[in-house]
């Protein structure tokens, strides 16, 4: 069982990794993007947006680079490298199981 | 892997161009934070609402960006830059104190580094020679005489040469000194003779011209000639040329045909380092000479030989030589040793004994900058309590601490290793000649700087860790207070005592050391030998057998030197012998008459051939009898002289004069026997060797040694009697000239420079440790200034203050002193191998030397406890 922290340390990246894999995107952008997309429940904060988007890049999952924005200031946009989107498969993978799993234990026990 | 590619040029990046990659942050932190803005406003907030709302959601942005920071995984780096570059400042805010400790430091670092240096090129590196561990030395043991390093005879050189199969090549040589005339100002050369095949060997080559070709050992002697690069350099003038030319050794003609490269190195034998001449021994002069002992042997094992198979192989080759041939080799066996072991020839365990001591001296530098730090530390008290309260982790208060240690302990080496070159200088120039073996060149090389590197780190860590986890624990409240005057605990203060009082221990030790090695030295000079060693001049001559084929020969020569030399103003006596104590021995075995020879064990004596002015020229005292008169100086005697332990031996508690005895010395005295005319008093080798019993022949001998005694300094007359010598026959070699008492010095020599040794380093600690209490010492009584303000406002008398602060200092000094002797009663057994005349719980020896350290803690007690009793009791309670 891993600690409390992991576990959502590692739910910030994968919902990270999936968003970023449609489009490359900006911090904020991606903030934005998974809020829509869960009809409001996940509200990532920049507390746990940033570092996790500095982490992810330092373990070369994904890569940035600084282009113009819609507001003609500049940003840093995120993308996934090749390791990264094999890194996503696998925890998209890792997830399924594991709510699978808690699923069948919730009904069950 | 490949995302490998991606990380390192963001780490490099973080690195390097770290103000760039803080700009990127800020701008995409700033950048989600105007969105934020935008999107307050657009649900209707105004501006500065938005603004508010956006950045309290923010939140704490340094917080923020610390975290981003943690994941660059540069951050250890990032840390200690910045420790240094602070640790730095703090040592430059304090010159004084950063001054000292280097000092400190460098003494210990120094002084121990120029010790690993002689260690290191002595005892741990290879000889510098190819396949060095091939290379052994071997001689002749003889075990009736207990001696097992007696100088190889030609003829047993010649047979081991052609006999054994497990060396690739056996080399031998002797000292060989000639005169250099013809080249500026006649030069007496410390040179040798070996043989060609020496070269081979070592594996050593000259640097111009060439070695001896094998045909130059063969029949007559080859005069060809190898010169030492210095001397080319300093008597040719570096001349090429001079190779094929012929220069004259000993009024004879020799051709230059090599010359040795400039560092050459040659292994340490009888004290030779680098002789000036090689000149080649013929297999002609070494068959001659069966009794003739003067050959070093070297030789290379053949691969895959280990040094226990030669050793088999030379004991059954020694058998074979003592059944061919039991005049001569009867009980004469064959030592085998590593030619390291031999340059080595004992220097190994006193060597680390010095290199312990020295970590001593270190090891106190190390405490004495310990209490330094702590004291310092006491002072940082308010400055570590503010980083701790502003959010700095212990952690890294105490990696910073150390390294401002760290630092202190590397700024040490700098001038500690100019220390250690300059020590290490002095060290081997001061030292007895020989003593030091320098085959491999002592010099600060690569092995000894790693060396100093580690040392310097360890004790780096080892003085800064205490006060650092001392500095750690800051009690944040209780220092940011105002007044917080009073100490940091109990703990700090007890740790203060704690290294006083490992100080003392150190300190005791050493000294305990130093005293017990200075009370074996006087017993060793005090020692009596039997004979006056003061004023007593030997030269080592050998007759060539061409010349002076008969004894009758022999004695003429004797004669006639005998009668020059003696004539010479200042000489009072001279004599030939072929004994002389801490020179040269010899004997054989004995048998008395009236004893049935085979049921009787084989006693031995020692015996010497000497001419009747023996006795008076070394100072031997009658006891019995008579000494023999010029009458009896003859080719082949019929009496003898006997010593008192001869005497007990071999007739106690009877009269032996007129009693008769033969002894084994060789072929020419196999039907001889003796009449003992007299009885002389023992002499010993050295202090601490027990007499032998000794026998004395008035007769003549084919080599020998010339000793005169003089009324003068001896070495001044040396030039005299060679000329008279060589008035009678001017052909007659000299090699070995030396006085008694500098024959003495080498032998003792040693031994009173290790002592001196110890000595000088006992000095330092002791000087440390009063250094080191005194600072400590005064630290706690200016602690206590309040405290004893109010003791005296309430009372107390001068006298009570001063009993209080002497106690305090007492006490570690005691405990110190208490744990100083039991850890030298547990150490002194190891160097009982090296005390003479003196136990290694010599009580006298530990009570002078702990009253010794009380006295110097009192010393150093004296000026922070007059401090303490002039404290004004008003200005104490006044100040907090």
């Amino acid at each position: 069982m891993s600690k409390p922290t992991d576990l959502v340390q590692g739910t910030v990246d994968l919902l990270i990794l999936k968003t970023i894999a449609l489009e490359p995107m900006h911090g904020w952008g991606i903030a934005q993007r998974i809020r829509q997309v869960s009809k409001e429940v996940l509200q990532v904060n920049q507390g746990a947006l940033y570092p996790a988007l500095h982490r992810l890049e330092q373990n070369g999952w994904i890569k940035a680079k600084w282009e113009p924005s819609d507001n003609n200031r500049r940003a840093k946009y995120y993308s996934l490298t090749q390791a990264g989107s094999k890194y996503l498969e696998q925890e998209e993978a890792n997830w399924k199981r594991l709510s699978k799993a808690i699923g069948l234990v919730l009904e069950n026990s | 892997m490949t995302r490998w590619i991606y990380k390192l040029p963001l780490r490099l990046r973080s690195l390097f161009r770290k103000s760039r990659v803080e700009d990127d942050l800020s701008d995409e932190l700033r950048f989600h934070l105007e969105k934020q803005i935008e999107q307050n406003i657009a649900s209707g907030m105004s501006a500065e609402e938005a603004r508010y709302a956006a950045m309290r959601e923010f939140g704490n942005v340094g917080a923020l960006k610390e975290e981003c920071r943690e994941s660059w995984g540069v951050r250890i780096i990032n840390e200690l830059a910045q420790d240094l570059r602070y640790s730095l400042r703090q040592l430059r805010r304090n010159p004084g104190f950063t001054m000292v400790a280097i000092l400190t430091l460098a003494l210990g670092i120094g002084a121990t580094t120029a010790i690993f240096s002689v260690v290191d090129a002595v005892l741990l590196r290879p000889l510098p020679f190819s396949h060095s561990e091939q290379l052994v030395s071997l001689w002749e043991t003889n075990a009736r005489l207990k001696y097992d390093q007696i100088a190889v005879t030609g003829p047993d050189y010649l047979a081991w040469k052609g006999q054994s199969q497990v060396f690739s090549s056996l080399a031998a040589g002797a000292i060989y000194d000639p005169t250099l005339t013809g080249a500026g100002e006649p030069e007496h050369l410390f040179g040798v003779k070996v043989t060609p095949n020496f070269f081979k060997v070592l594996g050593v080559q000259p640097a111009i011209g060439r070695a001896f070709m094998p045909k130059e050992g063969v029949g007559q002697q080859a005069h060809v000639v190898i010169l030492k690069y210095q001397l080319w350099q300093r008597k040719f003038g570096g001349d090429r040329s001079i190779v094929g030319k012929s220069i004259t050794l000993d009024g004879e003609k020799f051709t230059v045909i090599g010359i040795m490269p400039e560092n050459s190195p040659f292994p340490q034998i009888w004290g030779i380092t680098g002789p000036y001449s090689y000149v080649p021994f013929s297999t002609d002069e070494l068959a001659k000479s069966k009794a003739g002992h003067r050959l070093w042997v070297i030789g290379r094992l053949k691969p895959g030989v280990t040094l226990g198979q030669s050793r088999a192989v030379m004991a059954t080759i020694a058998e074979r030589l003592a059944r061919e041939d039991p005049k001569t080799n009867k009980g004469v066996g064959v030592n085998v040793q590593t030619l390291h072991e031999e340059v080595e020839h004992g220097m190994g365990w006193p060597l680390v004994m010095l290199l312990i001591a020295v970590g001593f001296l270190l090891l106190i530098a190390c405490v004495n900058v310990a209490n330094m730090l702590l004291s310092r530390a006491s002072r940082r008290r308010r400055e570590m309590a503010v980083r701790l309260a502003v959010g700095a982790r212990r952690g890294r208060i105490l990696r910073q601490l150390l390294t401002e240690s760290a630092l202190l302990a590397l700024f040490g080496c700098i001038p500690g290793l100019v220390l250690a070159y300059y020590a290490k200088y002095w060290l081997i120039f001061l030292s007895p000649l020989g003593m030091i073996p320098q085959t491999t060149p002592i010099d600060l090389n690569f092995e000894v700087l790693a060396f100093v590197a580690t040392v310097a780190v360890a004790t780096g860590i080892l003085f800064g860790l205490a006060p650092a986890v001392q500095a750690s624990r800051t009690n944040i409240e209780k220092s940011l207070k105002e007044g917080a005057r009073s100490s940091e605990g109990a703990g700090s203060n007890r740790l203060r005592k704690g290294l006083v009082a490992l100080e003392v221990a150190l300190a005791l030790v050493l000294l305990i050391g130093t005293g017990l090695m200075t009370r074996s030295m006087e017993y060793l000079f005090s020692q009596r030998l039997g004979f006056n060693l003061k004023d007593v001049l030997a030269l080592n001559t050998d007759l060539p057998e061409s010349r002076y084929p008969k004894g009758a020969q022999q004695l003429a020569l004797d004669r006639s030197v005998l009668r020059r030399v003696e004539a010479l103003p200042g000489v009072k006596s001279a004599a030939f012998t072929t004994i002389l104590p801490m020179w040269s021995g010899g004997g054989g075995a004995v048998r008395l008459e009236g004893q049935p020879g085979s049921s009787q064990p084989i006693r031995g004596a020692i015996a010497g051939l000497v001419s009747p002015g023996y006795f008076q020229t070394l100072g031997i005292p009658l006891v019995r009898g008579r000494l023999f008169t010029d009458a009896d100086f003859a080719v082949s005697g019929q009496i003898a002289v006997v010593d008192q332990t001869f005497v007990r031996t071999f007739w106690p508690n009877q009269d032996p004069i007129g009693k008769r005895f033969q002894i084994g010395l060789g072929p020419d005295f196999e039907h001889r026997w003796y009449s003992v005319v007299g009885v002389v008093g023992n002499i010993r080798e050295n202090p601490v060797s027990r007499a032998q019993p000794t026998v004395y022949l008035p007769e003549a001998s084919a080599y020998g040694t010339l000793i005169v005694r003089t009324a003068v300094e001896p070495s001044s007359l040396i030039k005299d009697v060679e000329t008279q010598v060589w008035k009678v026959d001017k052909d007659l070699p000299f090699y070995k000239v030396a006085t008694l008492e500098q024959i003495r010095s080498g032998t003792l020599g040693s031994f009173s420079y290790l002592s001196a040794l110890m000595g000088i380093f006992s000095l330092i600690c002791l000087l440390l440790a009063a250094v080191g209490i005194y600072a400590v010492l005064a630290f706690l009584v200016g602690e206590r200034t309040h405290e004893i303000g109010i003791r005296m406002a309430l009372g107390a008398e001068k006298t009570d203050v001063l009993r209080m602060v002497i106690r305090q200092a007492l006490a570690p000094v005691l405990i110190g002193i208490g744990i100083g002797i039991a850890a030298a009663l547990g150490l002194a057994r190891f160097l009982s191998s090296m005390l003479f005349g003196v136990k290694p719980t010599d009580p006298p020896t530990y009570i002078a030397v702990s009253l010794i350290l009380v006295a110097v803690a009192l010393l150093a007690c004296y000026v922070p406890a007059r401090r303490a009793t002039k404290v004004d009791p008003m200005v104490a309670l006044r100040y907090e």
